[in-house]
């Protein structure tokens, strides 16, 4: 390669390609280049833009600056440099110059900006991608910059705040080892946050920051998170997840492959709703929280043994938002403390989020320690003659409050005087007392009457002065000049007053002076407060008019006195700016309550009192409660949400929310519940033809009946719609809008699922039949128009636009299960959607099967039950093979029957050998084992939880969360066991009883929901203990009539007969005498007990909430099943001829 | 009315501009004049050469804004009541590369799938078909988002051409556009700069002043939420925004998370009706997912060379053989230790098709 190519161009392009900027002048380019070739250049190789003091220069284009100094050898470049006659003074430039010296800077001498620089220059000269430690370097520097400027710039100890987070932090390695094994025996270890809570300037944040860059600088990771980045909380848990990621990968170098890792799988599958999330027709979207699979990934990544500390700061962003969000955040960070042994998470801020008991430790930040308090008052005093008693004697009468320290420091600075005989007689109120001794000693009257009514306003500027304060202030009328000096001397006041963040120069309040004194004087004096509200209205109302540069502020100022007016809602809506007024929801606190509801409205996401809500009107509760409620159903948090809903009630005692209700019932599992008040409102919204809401609520009514598999209903609801919906899509105007789009094919996908589920439990139960060899078919699949319907919603699916369908997850699952093989178009986003959940070469075929999967998923439980049915049979079926081969085998051996007797195999086929036998337990004793155990159960569960909880659940299934746990899993198993080895009188009975068994071990292997916050998967689990609920106990039931028979089914009967014989209806002819009159009474009246416990459970569950039968009905139940089997047990028992057991052994 | 502000930075007629006003106010004071008057600071632009004051000025009064005050300035001092309308004229005859014509020596019928875009043809858009269908969804409002990813120099920018194409192409009547790129900046680029930046080429005076103590992620917030306020949601024509170059080091993150938070705003439709190209976003959590269409394109490479040449071939009515496809692709890449930046591969690719396939073609 040539030093220098020859040539202008070349020239030109090898000096301008070593200055980050330049002005042609720069170049010295008038000896060689002529004007045209000149102009070439700049037009051709190089662009105008801002440099970093914002002067307009020019630069090569990248891809010019890339080739040049790639291709031109060092010594060319060093020559170029120095034939130049100015240089820029920035980071790139420096970077630039590096390079061309070869000189090397290590990349921890680089402040954040050089880093830059020198990242930029890595792309000219290496191509493609970006160098990890440049990058990990910076990323880490810009957390950390702002945290090195706070310690520099005050310092004030909290050194036992300090030591103690370090005694967390530390935590001896004995404890963190028995923790964790405590933690894997019982799942139930959690490691909460510590906490700090403390005034503004109390000294957080520094001991923060000294955590991550004090003493302890590169012993452990770190990550510092602070909530005032309002990204971080509107991303909830994935969002802060994803930046604690990204800072550890930028200190460490170790992890920060398996943290790109992560940070990608996070990215992709958590979030906002993701296509597996929930049912579309629900109003509140499930939004997806972090996989606690990634948390392991994480803690295997994290091979070193430092810890990992967790900072999070303004925690009060976060106590102002709703509590589901903080509730979810509290959660995850347990989750994340809980399963990396190493993290520990502080947080800190002027509000907590969370209670005491959400804590490891509260540590309440008061008032400074008395040395860090002396450090402070004799900076804030420095030029005043005072001895350090006199500044101790402060100390401890103010108890080291920090605002009080600096009004004590301004008394001493402004007067001279001790401000400790002042502070000793005030009984109270040191602040207020401090604050009016300082205006006492303002010099000018002018100021000194203004500086107090002053705090009513917001900002000060010489307008305000002059407009809004004066003449409240009894000094009108003002000038500009004596406005303006009035302004001048508050400036002064340093201790009262400081610059406004808006950056126009305007005065504000120091915060924490105004939070103290502002209710004071509005209580006060209430004449003059209104009086200066009002004047700032009509002032702000001009100036956002008339005065340029002030519109959005004044109108943001205009809407807070409004506000502090506490003005009705049609006035404030005539002036409302969205924009402007955001940041009034951080002062939300001074409003009146009714402009505090007002507000709520505006702004969703901020936590409501419970003494607002109180103070709300019946519509006002609905505004700010209604998005609550969704956030928490959102957030899985359905049990909070209902709890939130029946909070308040109408004047008719009906929900005010129903349409929520039905949708927290829905989630919680309590369908008939939601049925029940789905049909309520929506006949009153028929009352009222309220077109959009009946058609919300058809659309719940039919979402619930299909989970409630009454698909006839929830189909014949939703073909009305469906008719409505065609017609109006059959007008041409106005055209569908995406809403309706949305809705229309909410119900075509729904009943497209309904038909697919209607015919998906056919075929299961065709097999089953098979499998139970009884050929006949008691399920008939409802005649379906699905080939119209299909074609129905592709034709409608491809004609809505794609973005409308990818902000709907769920629904674009739902179009992909149902009509996915039919339309590439919506496979195609399908698989966009799809994206990181599902293997990248999925077929076609396979990524239909996933999308129907999780479409079913949320409706079926049925099939789950069916499938488990069908393998425990095929189990019980090879294990019945085995025996009987065993069998043969033996009695082959032994002589007593030709194997090869196919009659008598057939016998020993039906009455295999009885494995109860095998173990000494006798058919007699197995039965009054089954009666025993059924008849204690419930009275055992229920005592037992009374004596320990004084609780009585609501089903017996729901005993599964309280401390009788074992007990009923334990007794169902057991159940299930001695069911399925029961041997009976024939096959008949086996498989009864077998199907008992299978339905006693599902009842204990899937609990029933929990009463309250039931997860879906929960709900969906719970389908399945009911659904083997009834399997059982009307297999129970049947067996309970057919204790009246005494033997196998006789030869020789009729159809009719044997079907009488059957059910425990034998001719007396079919008797023997062996079961008496009594004894058939008992179990016949024990079977139908538990038939009519069965059908009584589903109507008497949609009784009012007040009284729920269920424990009742299913404690009958059982008493009759122990009944019926202990008194055939019993009787059998002292039965001359045994059963058929006894009579083989015989 | 066509105005001048809607010229954007690169634009290629920006120099016929640059010529006009040149040859217009040659003289220095009335320059100076002229400067003033557009708000703009002369001393800025004292070169002794006008044509190189001039090149300057235009540039710098695109990148704020001020080209139709400049060229009013410029007819002002000239006391020239039709300069505005001969400059219109000018630019009006400007050849390009989608308007076709006997000088053209590519030609596409469909502008959608043109391979040289740009004054005569000039630039090359190589490969790009996921790109192309981006462009076509958001111009039917398929979609309302495009990010597009890539390595350094893999052509992330080259939407702008394609786009720019189109407009001439007359396939985006009355649309408008707002385009921002990082490379306006000489040196650091942050959230707030890129959020003002955009607001002004929207058109809408936010009234704010940064630099009080606010953070940049809250004042973020705050412009876009003005920009959402004041945008005018009442238009029919869709107004196209463009984010260039958020992959560059010198764009601090506060940049990337306003690109961020526009996505969700405008996939939401808070600003309706507009389309959002971001270029340089290297990862879309799974709810800027939801909204935008995500195009991660390669670095250009042997096989993407060899579609591309086959489907220009193709369009010029060529059948490349195989030979001839392998020389072409070698002789386009380079086989250099140093690779090729994607300006030289797009120059190399021009010169191969101009002076072979469409002479070819020609039968040359």
């Amino acid at each position: 390669m040539a030093a220098e190519a020859p040539g202008t161009a070349a020239t030109l392009l090898t000096r301008a390609a070593v200055l980050s900027v330049f002005d042609v002048g720069w170049l010295n380019a008038d000896d060689f280049a002529s004007s045209d070739e000149l102009i070439g250049f700049l037009t051709s190789a190089c662009e105008r833009v801002i440099d970093p003091e914002g002067t307009p220069r020019w630069r090569l284009r990248d891809d010019q600056r890339g080739r040049v100094l790639r291709s031109t050898e060092r010594p060319a470049l060093r020559s170029a440099l120095g034939q130049l006659s100015h240089r820029p003074d920035d980071a790139v430039q420096a970077a630039l110059e590096r390079f061309v010296a070869g000189t090397n800077a290590p990349p921890d001498q680089l402040d954040a900006s050089a880093l830059r620089g020198q990242l930029q220059l890595e792309r000219w000269i290496g191509g493609a991608g970006v160098p990890g430690e440049l990058q990990g370097r910076l990323d880490w520097l810009t957390v950390t910059d702002p945290l090195r400027r706070l310690l520099t710039s005050k310092l004030y100890g909290r050194q036992g705040t300090l030591q103690n987070c370090q005694e967390f932090i530390d935590g001896g390695v004995e404890e963190e080892a028995a923790a964790e094994r405590q933690r894997v025996s019982s799942g139930s270890f959690l490691v909460l946050p510590f906490l700090i809570e403390g005034v503004g300037g109390s000294g957080k944040s520094s001991v923060l920051a000294q955590l991550i860059i004090g003493p302890r600088d590169g012993a452990d990771l770190a990550a510092y998170l602070s909530f005032d980045r309002g990204w971080l909380l509107d991303g909830g848990p994935v969002a802060i997840f994803d930046e604690l990621l990204r800072q550890l990968g930028a200190q460490w170098a170790g992890c920060r492959a398996a943290v790109t890792d992560i940070r990608s799988r996070l990215r992709g599958t958590a979030g906002v709703s993701s296509p597996a999330g929930d049912i579309a027709s629900r109003a509140a979207q499930s939004v997806q929280s972090v996989d606690q699979e990634l948390l392991g990934v994480l803690s295997r990544a994290l091979t070193s043994r430092r810890r990992v500390v967790v900072l999070l700061d303004s925690l009060e962003e976060l106590a102002r938002r709703d509590q589901a969000l903080a509730d979810e955040v509290h959660s995850f960070l347990v989750s994340l403390a809980s399963a990396i042994p190493s993290v520990r998470v502080i947080a800190a801020g002027r509000a907590l989020p969370w209670t005491s008991a959400q804590a490891y430790r509260l540590e309440k930040l008061i008032g400074l320690d008395e040395e860090d308090a002396l450090a402070l008052l004799r900076s804030l005093t420095t030029g005043v003659r005072v001895t350090e008693g006199v500044l101790r004697e402060v100390i401890t009468l103010v108890k080291g409050n920090p605002l009080s320290l600096h009004l004590a420091a301004g008394v001493l600075n402004r007067t001279g005087d001790n401000p400790s005989w002042m502070i000793a007689v005030t009984e109270d109120n040191v602040q207020g007392q401090l604050y009016s001794r300082l205006l006492d000693h303002i010099r000018d009257p002018d100021v000194r009457a203004v500086a107090h009514p002053g705090l009513v306003v917001r900002r000060l500027t010489p307008g305000v002065i002059k407009v809004v304060l004066a003449e409240p202030c009894g000094i009108a009328p003002l000038d500009d000049t004596a406005a303006a000096r009035i302004f001048t001397g508050l400036a002064e006041e340093a201790t009262l007053c400081e610059r406004s963040p808006d950056g126009d120069g305007a005065l504000m309040h120091r915060l924490d002076v105004r939070a103290i004194m502002l209710p004071a004087i509005t209580r006060d004096r209430p004449g003059m407060t209104r009086q200066i509200h009002e004047a700032a209205v009509e002032y702000y109302r001009w100036t956002a008019g008339t005065v340029p540069g002030d519109e959005s502020v004044s109108r943001r100022e205009e809407l807070y006195h409004r506000l502090m007016l506490g003005q009705d809602r049609e006035a404030l809506d005539r002036r409302w700016d969205q924009a402007a007024a955001r940041d009034l929801t951080a002062v939300m606190d001074e409003f009146p309550a009714s402009s505090q509801l007002y507000l709520h409205t505006k702004f969703e996401g901020l936590r409501v009192a419970a003494a607002l809500r109180m103070s709300a009107t019946d519509y006002e509760w609905q505004q700010v409660t209604r998005p609550t409620v969704l956030r928490y159903m959102e957030r899985g948090q359905a049990g909070s949400a209902l709890a939130l809903i029946r909070e308040r009630r109408g004047p008719d005692g009906g929900s005010l929310l129903p349409e929520e209700e039905i949708e927290a019932l829905d989630r919680l599992g309590r369908l008939p519940e939601a049925l029940k008040l789905s049909r309520g409102t929506r006949e009153q919204a028929e009352r009222q033809s309220d077109v959009a809401r009946l058609r919300t609520l058809i659309v719940s009514e039919a979402r619930i009946l299909e989970r409630m598999r009454r698909w006839a209903t929830a189909w014949d609801l939703l073909a009305g719609l469906a008719e409505l919906d065609r017609a109006r899509r059959a007008k041409p105007e106005p055209p569908l809008d995406d809403d309706l789009r949305i809705q229309h094919l909410i119900v075509l996908t729904s009943m497209l699922r309904i038909a697919r589920n209607e015919r998906r439990l056919a075929e299961r139960l065709r097999n089953l039949a098979v499998t139970l060899l009884l050929r006949f078919r008691w399920y008939q699949v409802p005649h379906r128009p699905v080939a119209d319907l299909t074609a129905e919603t592709v034709a409608l699916a491809e004609s809505t636009p794609q973005r409308v369908l990818y902000a709907q997850p769920s629904l674009l699952r739902d179009l992909g299960g149902e009509i996915g093989e039919k339309s590439d178009a919506v496979l195609r986003l399908v698989k966009g959607a799809l994206e990181g959940l599902v293997d990248p070469g999925i077929t076609p075929a396979g990524l239909v099967a996933a999308a129907a999967l999780d479409a079913t998923v949320t409706t079926a439980g049925l099939g789950w039950a069916v499938s488990l049915f069908s393998v425990i049979r095929r189990a019980v079926g090879s294990i019945s093979s085995q025996r009987r081969a065993r069998k043969l085998a033996r009695q082959a051996s032994r002589g007593w029957r030709s194997a090869s007797d196919s009659s008598q195999d057939y016998q020993d086929y039906k009455a295999p050998l009885n494995p109860a036998e095998k173990i000494g337990v006798t058919q007699p004793a197995l039965r009054l084992s089954i009666g025993s155990i059924a008849l204690l159960l419930p009275f055992v569960l229920i005592a037992g939880n009374s004596i320990l909880n004084n609780v009585v659940e609501p089903s017996l299934g729901s005993y599964y969360y309280s401390p009788m746990r074992n007990i009923l899993v334990c007794a169902y198993s057991v159940l299930g066991a001695l069911m399925l080895v029961y041997p009976g009188y024939d096959v008949a009975d086996r498989l009864l009883t077998n199907l008992a068994g299978a339905g006693a071990f599902a009842f204990a292997l899937f609990p029933a929901a929990p009463a309250h916050d039931a997860t879906p998967t929960q709900t969906l689990i719970s389908y399945d203990h009911w659904t083997s609920w009834f399997m059982m106990m009307t297999a129970l039931a049947i067996m309970a009539l057919r204790f009246a028979n005494s033997g196998p089914t006789p030869t020789g009967l009729t159809l009719w007969q044997r079907q009488r014989y059957a059910l425990g209806f034998p001719n007396p002819g079919e008797m023997d005498g062996r079961v008496s009159a009594f004894e058939a009474m008992v179990y016949r009246s024990c079977g139908f007990i538990i038939l009519a416990g069965l059908a009584a459970v589903v109507p008497l569950s949609m009784l009012p909430q007040a009284y729920d039968p269920l424990l009742e009905l299913e404690t009958v139940a059982m008493v009759a099943f122990g009944t019926s089997w202990f008194v055939k047990g019993r009787a059998s028992l002292f039965s001359p001829v045994e059963d058929y057991a006894q009579r083989e052994n015989a | 009315m066509f105005s001048f502000n809607e010229l954007n930075r690169g634009d290629s007629r920006l120099i016929v501009v640059t010529r006009f006003l040149a040859r217009a106010a040659h003289d220095r004071g009335e320059r100076e004049t002229a400067l003033e008057i557009a708000g703009m600071p002369p001393e800025l632009y004292e070169r002794d050469i006008p044509w190189l004051a001039w090149l300057a000025a235009v540039n710098d009064a695109v990148n704020q804004g001020k080209l139709e005050a400049l060229v009013e300035a410029v007819a002002t001092v000239k006391l020239d009541s039709v300069l505005r309308q001969s400059l219109e004229r000018e630019l009006a005859n400007m050849p390009t590369a989608a308007a076709g014509g006997d000088r053209m020596w590519y030609q596409c019928v469909n502008p959608w799938d043109s391979r040289f875009v740009g004054p005569d043809a000039s630039r090359a858009v190589i490969d790009r078909s996921g790109l192309r269908s981006g462009l076509r969804d958001l111009a039917r409002e398929q979609r309302r988002v495009l990010v597009i990813s890539g390595a350094a120099g893999s052509g992330k920018s080259h939407s702008l051409l394609l786009i720019e194409h189109l407009q001439d192409a007359h396939q985006l009547i009355g649309h408008r556009f707002a385009i921002v790129s990082t490379h306006e900046w000489g040196g650091e680029v942050t959230g707030v700069q890129l959020a003002l930046t955009l607001a002004r080429r929207l058109g809408l005076d936010l009234d704010l002043k940064p630099g009080g103590d606010e953070l940049g992620d809250a004042l973020v917030r705050k412009i876009l939420d003005l920009i959402a306020g004041r945008y005018p949601q009442d238009q029919a024509s869709p107004c196209w925004i463009i984010l260039d170059g958020l992959d560059r080091p010198l764009v601090h993150e506060s940049a990337r998370d306003m690109a961020r938070r526009l996505i969700v705003m405008v996939g939401l439709g808070a600003l309706r009706p507009t389309r959002l190209i971001v270029t340089g976003l290297d990862e879309l959590t799974n709810e800027e997912r939801r909204y935008a269409s995500w195009e991660r394109i390669p670095v250009i490479d042997d096989s993407l060379m060899r579609e591309f040449l086959s489907a220009v071939a193709g369009q010029l009515g060529y059948q490349l053989r195989q030979g001839e496809l392998d020389a072409y692709v070698a002789g386009v890449l380079g086989s250099g230790t140093v690779l090729r930046t994607l300006g030289e591969v797009e120059d190399a690719v021009i010169d191969l098709v101009r002076t072979r396939l469409a002479v070819s073609h020609d039968g040359g």
